[in-house]
C-alpha cells in the first residue's frame, strides 16, 4: 500500500513540473523588409551640330583630309549640313534616348562634328563605358578604350568605304543623377568613294552605360 | 555519392555566378544617322548659230540643249566666212563646280583655220575662276574661220572637251 502511495506522489510531482514547463511565457519579434532597386538610366538632354547650316554662303562647309589627318577647314561655300532630331526610343519611357541625324547633300571631303550632351536620369551612377557603330551591310566595330581608330566603311552597299568616323575621347565618364551633362563628341568626314545623288544611306551608333559598382 | 554532391554544388555555384553577370545593369543611347549625298553636274544649251557670209550659200547648226554634248555642224563651207555659235553652260548639281581649262582639239582642221571658245566679247575665260552653283550659267561664243588652206568637198572636225569636278577638291 505504501509502494502504491509513492508512486502516486512521484507521478503528481511529475505532472507539477510538466506544468511549469507549459506555463513559460514567450513571445516572438518579426522583421519584415521592403526592397526598392534603383534605375539605370540615362538620356540625351541636347546636341549640337558644327556644320547645321543649309544654303547660307555666309557660313561655309568644313573639310578634311582623309584619315582625320591635319586640321578642318572651313570653304567659302555653304553646300551639305546635317540636322538632327531626339526622340524617345524603343523603349518608350519618354526618354530622349535616341538622336536621329540626317546627312543633307554630302559629297567627297565634306568633314562634320557631332556633340552630345547626355544626363543621368536614373538614381544609379553611371559609366559610360563602350559605343558601337553599325550598319545595315554587317559592318560593327565598338570603341571601348583610347586610344579611339578611326573606322571607315560602306554605306552603299558597293563594298567600298564611302564615310568615316572618329571618336572623341570620352568612354569612362562617371555621369549622377543632377550633374551637368558632359560632352560627348564624334567626327564624321565622307570618303572620295562617295557615289553621287545616294539617297539612303544608314549608320548607327549604340552608346552603353551601365552601373559605376560594375563598369569594367 | 560524395562525388555527385560536389558536382551538383559547382553546377549551382556557376549557375549563380552567371545570374549575376546578367544583372549587371546597363542602358543604351541610340545614335541613328541617314546619309543623302549630293551630286555635280552641267549642260549646254544654244542660244544662237550662224555665220557671216552675205550669201545663203552654207550653214552652221549647233545642237545639244539639257545634254553634255554640244554639237556643231557647218555645211557647204567655204573659205573667209566666220561661223559662230552662242552656247551657255549651266550648272544643275547640288554641289557647286570648277572647271579645268579645257582641252581643245583641231587636230583635223586645215592649218590656216582658226577656232576659238571665248567670252561673249571674244575675250578669253579664266577657267579657273569659274564655279557653277545650281541654276548658274556661264556664257560664251564659239568661233570658226577657214582660210585658203582649206580643200573642197572635206570633212573637217574639232572638238573641246570640259572637265568639271566638284568645288572643293577641283581641280
Amino acid at each position: 500500500m505504501k509502494k502504491i502511495g509513492v508512486i502516486c506522489l512521484a507521478l503528481v510531482l511529475a505532472l507539477g513540473g510538466l506544468g511549469v514547463g507549459y506555463a513559460l511565457w514567450s513571445d516572438t519579434l518579426f522583421l519584415e523588409g521592403t526592397v526598392e532597386t534603383g534605375e539605370v538610366d540615362w538620356e540625351f538632354s541636347d546636341f549640337s551640330i558644327k556644320d547645321p547650316f543649309a544654303d547660307n554662303e555666309t557660313i561655309g562647309d568644313w573639310n578634311i583630309l582623309p584619315g582625320f589627318v591635319g586640321q578642318a577647314y572651313q570653304t567659302s561655300k555653304s553646300v551639305g549640313w546635317i540636322t538632327g532630331q531626339l526622340v524617345d526610343g524603343d523603349d518608350g519611357d519618354g526618354d530622349n534616348s535616341t538622336l536621329n541625324l540626317t546627312l543633307h547633300n554630302m559629297y567627297p571631303c565634306y568633314y562634320n562634328a557631332i556633340t552630345v550632351y547626355p544626363i543621368c536620369t536614373g538614381n544609379v551612377p553611371i559609366h559610360f563605358v563602350k559605343a558601337t557603330i553599325s550598319n545595315e551591310y554587317g559592318f560593327s566595330y565598338t570603341w571601348t578604350a583610347f586610344p579611339y581608330e578611326e573606322k571607315e566603311f560602306d554605306i552603299t552597299g558597293d563594298n567600298v568605304s564611302d564615310i568615316e568616323f572618329q571618336w572623341g575621347d570620352s568612354l569612362g565618364l562617371q555621369i549622377h543623377k543632377g550633374d551637368s551633362p558632359p560632352e560627348i563628341s564624334f567626327k564624321i568626314h565622307i570618303l572620295q568613294a562617295a557615289p553621287q545623288g545616294f539617297s539612303n544611306g544608314k549608320f548607327s551608333i549604340k552608346m552603353e552605360a551601365v552601373q559605376y559598382n560594375e563598369a569594367p | 555519392m560524395k562525388k555527385i554532391g560536389i558536382i551538383c554544388l559547382a553546377l549551382v555555384m556557376a549557375l549563380g555566378a552567371m545570374g549575376l553577370g546578367y544583372a549587371l545593369w546597363s542602358e543604351v543611347l541610340t545614335i541613328s544617322g541617314t546619309v543623302q549625298t549630293g551630286d555635280i553636274g552641267a549642260e549646254w544649251s544654244v542660244e544662237a548659230y550662224g555665220d557671216n557670209e552675205t550669201k545663203d550659200v552654207s550653214s552652221c547648226v549647233a545642237t545639244g540643249n539639257g545634254s553634255d554634248t554640244l554639237t556643231v555642224t557647218i555645211t557647204g563651207a567655204y573659205p573667209c566666212v566666220g561661223y559662230y555659235v552662242d552656247w551657255n553652260i549651266e550648272g544643275t548639281g547640288s554641289v557647286p563646280i570648277h572647271f579645268a581649262a579645257p582641252s581643245i582639239d583641231t587636230a583635223n582642221m586645215p592649218s590656216g583655220s582658226t577656232f576659238t571658245f571665248t567670252k561673249m566679247d571674244g575675250t578669253a575665260i579664266d577657267w579657273s575662276t569659274v564655279q557653277l552653283h545650281d541654276g548658274d550659267t556661264q556664257l560664251g561664243k564659239l568661233t570658226v574661220h577657214l582660210d585658203n588652206t582649206a580643200a573642197e568637198n572635206t570633212n573637217y572636225s574639232f572638238s573641246a572637251n570640259l572637265t568639271y569636278g566638284q568645288y572643293n577638291e577641283f581641280p
